[in-house]
């Protein structure tokens, strides 16, 4: 392998070893599988999280009384906190460092993702998921869960997403310490944050759907011609996520414009 | 010693307390559920951590033929790893500090890399008395189990 040619998932732990004097073994995985179960729990008992199904709830109230429609599609539970497996750990770390890496060979932005620094850096270890009926809903809950972290304390990151293979969400990263072991001895403090997407119910609809062809293109790469080869699996998907949010725009234009009247009239 | 004694010692001197103790019972409930072969030891691996207090994080429960780990994090799954002693121990790395070896204090701490067969790994940490225990668990059950050097 050439210093500038990017490694394969397969070639990936010895080109970490090779060019960073890092790994990502067993030994690795042991301290993750109790990391982040760490990090669940923490995150579990935090008073931020004990507080955002009310807030939730009052969010839904509040955007009713402003637009005559509900915030949610059905009545929004508890959200339930997810934990990233290892192995979905291990292949973004992958992506991060050479796959969708654009300074390659160089570091990220931020630096490369190793252990333990990763912790910091993968910001989906835990994340939990917020369905609400209309699109404004996304921009709305969002505003909601900064303040919500404000008055816990937290620093909050909103990042729009918009991918060209057709995924639309809102994600709002919350940053809070945790206590995970130590490198040697006792605990060590991270900083790390719980991943909370927002999306719409049509697009939650076609993410349940579309999961597996998702996943396949994370390990193995996206194919780079999709947007030609309409009997690719890609063509059908992507750009039934992409109509969807043309749709979702429209819908909200057409609500927008009863809002108006109704207020008028 | 009856297989509870020795669980009921590893407990003791890690401190252990409810949940955790009863995740422990769960993980002695399963180990026997799914072999016959008895046990003959456990430690519980843990460590200190400030405002948390002392962190359990696993229990190792030893027969003569294998080891098992069960992790005490989550109390909704069970996560437990069996590695058999068959293939032996491949590799053993101790560090310690402010522990003597002969009696432990609040201040002693062990940290054990276990390296078994195909590079599998375990890690058993121990503060204060459990120090004591750790060290006996070593030299009765770990180390006995070393594997003579060999081709692979």
């Amino acid at each position: 392998m050439s210093p500038r040619s990017r490694p394969t998932y397969e070639e990936y732990p010895e080109w970490l070893g090779t060019a960073l004097g890092a790994s990502i073994g067993h030994r690795e995985q042991v301290h993750y599988e109790a990391s982040s179960q760490l990090i669940q729990q923490q995150t579990l008992q935090s008073g931020f999280w004990s507080s955002l199904a009310t807030d939730l709830v009052e969010a839904n109230s509040e955007y009713l009384m402003e637009k005559a429609s509900p915030l949610f599609a059905a009545t929004q539970p508890q959200p339930d906190l997810v934990r990233k497996g290892w192995e979905s750990f291990r292949l973004k770390t992958y992506r991060k460092n050479v796959r969708e890496n654009a300074r390659w060979p160089k570091a990220p932005k931020g630096g490369w993702v190793t252990f333990p620094t990763w912790y910091s850096q993968v910001g989906d270890i835990v994340r939990t998921l917020v369905v609400v009926k209309y699109l404004d809903g996304m921009d709305y809950v969002a505003g909601r869960l900064v303040a919500l972290a404000r008055q816990h304390g937290l620093r909050s990151r909103v990042d729009p997403i918009a991918r060209h293979e057709g995924y639309y969400a809102t994600h709002v990263n919350v940053i809070g310490g945790a206590t995970i072991p130590g490198l040697e001895w006792d605990a060590l403090q991270v900083n790390v944050s719980v991943e909370i997407q927002v999306t719409t119910q049509l697009q939650e609809n076609i993410r349940q759907l579309l999961h597996f062809a998702y996943e396949v293109a994370r390990q193995e790469g996206a194919n780079p011609d999709w947007q030609w080869d309409f009997r690719s699996p890609e063509f059908r998907t992507n750009y039934l996520g992409h109509v969807l949010h043309y749709i979702e725009g429209m819908i909200m234009s057409v609500r927008e414009q009863y809002d108006a009247e109704r207020r008028s009239g | 010693m009856p297989n509870d004694d020795r669980v009921s010692q590893a407990l003791k001197a890690a401190g252990i307390a409810k949940p955790a103790r009863d995740r422990v019972k769960r993980a002695m409930a399963i180990y026997e559920a799914l072999t016959d072969d008895p046990l003959v030891d456990a430690v519980v691996s843990e460590y200190p951590s400030g405002d948390l207090g002392r962190i359990h994080e696993s229990v190792w429960l030893f027969s003569a033929s294998h080891a098992s780990v069960s992790s005490l994090l989550d109390a909704d799954e069970d996560d437990l790893d069996f590695v058999p002693f068959q293939a032996g121990i491949r590799h053993v790395v101790i560090r310690t500090t402010g522990y003597d070896w002969a009696k432990a204090d609040e201040k002693s701490r062990i940290r054990v890399e276990i390296w078994f067969a195909h590079e599998r790994y375990g890690e058993i940490k121990a503060s204060g008395v459990n120090c004591d225990w750790l060290r006996d668990v070593l030299r009765r059950t770990v180390l006995p189990n070393l594997a003579v050097l060999g081709s692979d």
